[in-house]
């Protein structure tokens, strides 16, 4: 009885302790909002977008850089990779309770930071490192929007000319091309396997 | 408003060999409900971004509450057949067994005579040596090195011309999947086909039942078979007031890569093509209970697979062209569920479980073994802490929710035979309402099944017919 009563007191403690968490990132996000501060500027017209704000924009755009990398950068600057444009066209796919709670959970991202610096402003090697820190954390919800952040922003990333062609090698579609579709690797078969 | 002898919601592996067998013999009476588009082979333009979007749930973003699994699904007529590998294994033997412990009686003779009709109708075949790409060779060449079983799997494809596009639609109509087999089928033989039209709620009207669609307004007919997938067959059903959801499994997936000094083009060639089943356990193996597919898959989805990101996320997209993949099919033993969320939308439910991640494990363990006996440099792991290794992960490799990248394309259960459903899939306490999808299987099944979907679907058509 002891023991289960020590346990339900920690979980306790660690809810409170996540809740207050939580509640100084949400203050941090309505001053923020308030005051209209945004991370950077944003190279396309925002009415490209249906659901993210300027600031969410340049959230997103933040978080793009860091999960794809330093190849990332100048296609971005290039106008040629749109991140912010394909998490609002994931947004637009979801639930609205879905999309609103991605939408706060980008606004967390930014400001569940230490001190007053937000993600969108620290280091990239920091950027990198907070990233890894959502992805293996113990709440869900962390998990959740670095799991959406990352599908949204690396796949819209492969499939730009600069992440499929350009990092990855890969040649494009056979329609519409002219590459001929089949295999290019010859391989000897050992009669070892079936 | 006409009335119909059947409604089938749904066009997939379930839903279309069921509209094709009723339309035989009521033609016109049959309508199929279906909320996908119905795309045509030119439709399939192999820009994979843009395809997910169109074909995939939730634009490939379906997946559990908590963002530990993603559950693959499709939004098209022919279902997830639509996107899948187009692979076909025969139903186990051990399906009949296990079935039993849930009071569902399977004739192995019946089922055996209705796979054989549907391999006929999907055209299925052994898949030739010629037809191996370079990273399923390696998987093969590594098992053969390392004693394990492997084979050649078998597709339900004619005329493949081998691009590499099978996840996103067959732009040459060569896979057979169910908006080429048995959907036109159908229709030829009088069936009406709804598709972008959801069925939004059932009702019962006599002996029969309303259909309220969100394109058609009001259908109705004698008999409903649902067969709309373990996500939306449960939700359909909570909708409508009858008691679904519980029971989900899934094959759980999670990945290997090896890496070779050699380019292998992993997006050249038939993705999925061989198969190591030594650690099955079906087919009268007792193993662990999973299978290694070899599979390759275009940038956009591969970039989605490993976890990483920064510089770490970088190199690794780098050594795309280098790297042959394997793909757990683990039977899972974990019990989920689907309920119902704000505005009615699914909610998916699948706990992560010891039994489930030590299997995982040790599925990384073995790809490893056979990357490294195949020659690879090094073994890429879909695990978000330990990336790449070049001998198999220790056996307390963290395996957390979210610290490893899983998905389920096979799903299971959520209106089970035995709980929701009678042994033949009739849906208990209601009359004339059929569930005839995976959505009824009581068990996770242990390898790729569409083709027991389909005839395990066609055997509740005959049971309806004959009850007509």
């Amino acid at each position: 009885m002891a023991e289960q009563a020590n346990k339900l007191r920690r979980r306790d403690f660690l809810k409170a302790g996540v809740a207050g968490l939580a509640g100084l990132a949400a203050l941090k996000v309505g001053a923020r909002v308030l005051w209209g501060a945004a991370p950077g500027p944003a190279p396309l017209p925002l009415s490209r977008l249906h659901h993210l704000s300027a600031r969410q924009e340049a959230i997103v755009t933040a978080v793009a850089l860091a999960m794809v990398g330093p190849a990332a950068a100048p296609a971005y600057i290039a106008g040629d990779w749109d991140p912010a444009g394909h998490v609002d066209n994931v947004m637009s796919g979801l639930a609205p309770d879905q999309a609103q709670a991605l939408g706060l959970g980008i606004h967390l991202l930014e400001e569940w930071t230490m001190g007053v610096t937000g993600f969108s402003r620290l280091s990239t090697e920091n950027q990198v490192a907070f990233l890894a820190g959502w992805r293996t954390s113990s709440l869900a919800l962390k998990r959740t929007v670095w799991g959406a952040l990352h599908a949204a922003t690396v796949s819209s990333f492969s499939a730009v000319d600069a992440g499929s062609k350009g990092l990855m090698g890969h040649p494009g579609p056979c329609l519409g091309t002219g590459r001929p579709p089949g295999q290019t690797v010859q391989f000897e078969w050992d009669e070892a396997v079936p | 408003m006409s009335r119909y002898k059947a409604i089938v919601i749904g066009s997939g592996a379930g839903g279309a060999p069921v509209a094709h067998r009723l339309a035989e013999f009521w033609g016109g009476g049959v309508a199929i409900v279906e909320a996908g588009e119905h795309f045509k082979a030119s439709d399939f333009t192999q820009r994979e971004y843009e395809m997910v979007n169109k074909l995939y749930a939730g634009g490939g973003l379906q997946g559990t509450e908590d963002g530990s699994v993603g559950f693959i699904g499709a939004k098209a007529v022919g279902g997830s057949t639509v996107i899948n590998d187009a692979i076909c294994f025969k139903p186990p033997k051990e399906m009949v067994e296990r079935w039993k412990r849930y009071g569902v009686d399977v004739d192995w003779g019946e089922l055996s005579q209705q796979v054989a009709q549907v391999e006929q109708f999907m055209r299925v075949s052994d898949l030739p040596r010629t037809m191996i790409n370079a990273p399923n060779y390696k998987l093969g060449l590594g098992a053969a090195r390392m004693g394990w079983h492997g084979e050649r799997l078998r597709h339900n494809s004619v005329g493949c011309v081998q691009c590499g596009f099978r996840h996103t639609g067959c732009a040459y109509n060569a896979k057979q999947s169910m908006n080429l087999s048995f959907v036109p089928k159908a229709v030829a033989a009088g069936a009406t086909l709804f598709p972008q039209t959801r069925a939004l709620t059932l009702e019962a009207d006599g002996d029969g039942w309303k259909v309220h669609t969100d394109t058609q307004g009001e259908l109705t007919a004698d008999v409903v078979v649902v067969c709309a997938g373990v996500v939306q067959t449960p939700r359909l059903l909570l909708a409508s007031g009858i008691d679904a959801g519980q029971g989900v499994q899934a094959h759980l997936s999670t990945l290997a890569w090896g890496e070779f000094d050699e380019v292998l083009d992993p997006f050249n060639g038939i993705p999925m093509s061989y198969g190591v089943l030594e650690f099955a356990d079906v087919y009268g193996r007792t193993g662990p209970g999973y299978v290694i597919e070899g599979v390759s898959v275009q940038p956009v989805t591969f970039s989605v697979q490993s976890l990483a990101e920064g510089p770490t996320k970088q190199e690794i997209l780098e050594r795309y062209r280098h790297l042959a993949g394997a793909l757990c099919v683990l039977r899972s033993k974990a019990r989920g569920s689907i309920s119902l969320g704000a505005g009615g939308r699914p909610v998916i439910h699948y706990p992560t479980i010891p039994e489930d991640t030590e299997r995982l494990r040790h599925f990384y363990q073995r790809a490893t073994e056979l990357y490294l006996a195949a020659g690879a440099k090094r073994v890429l792991l879909a695990h978000g802490s330990t990336r790449w290794v070049t001998e198999p992960p220790a056996g307390d490799l963290p395996m957390v929710a979210g610290g490893f990248y899983q998905y389920a394309a096979h799903q299971f259960g959520g209106a089970c035979r035995g709980t929701t459903l009678d042994g033949e899939g009739r849906v208990k306490g209601q009359k004339n309402l059929w569930v005839l999808d995976a959505s009824g299987f009581p068990e996770a099944l242990g390898v790729n099944p569409q083709v027991t979907i389909a005839a395990v679907a066609r055997i509740g058509a005959e049971r309806i017919l004959a009850g007509s």
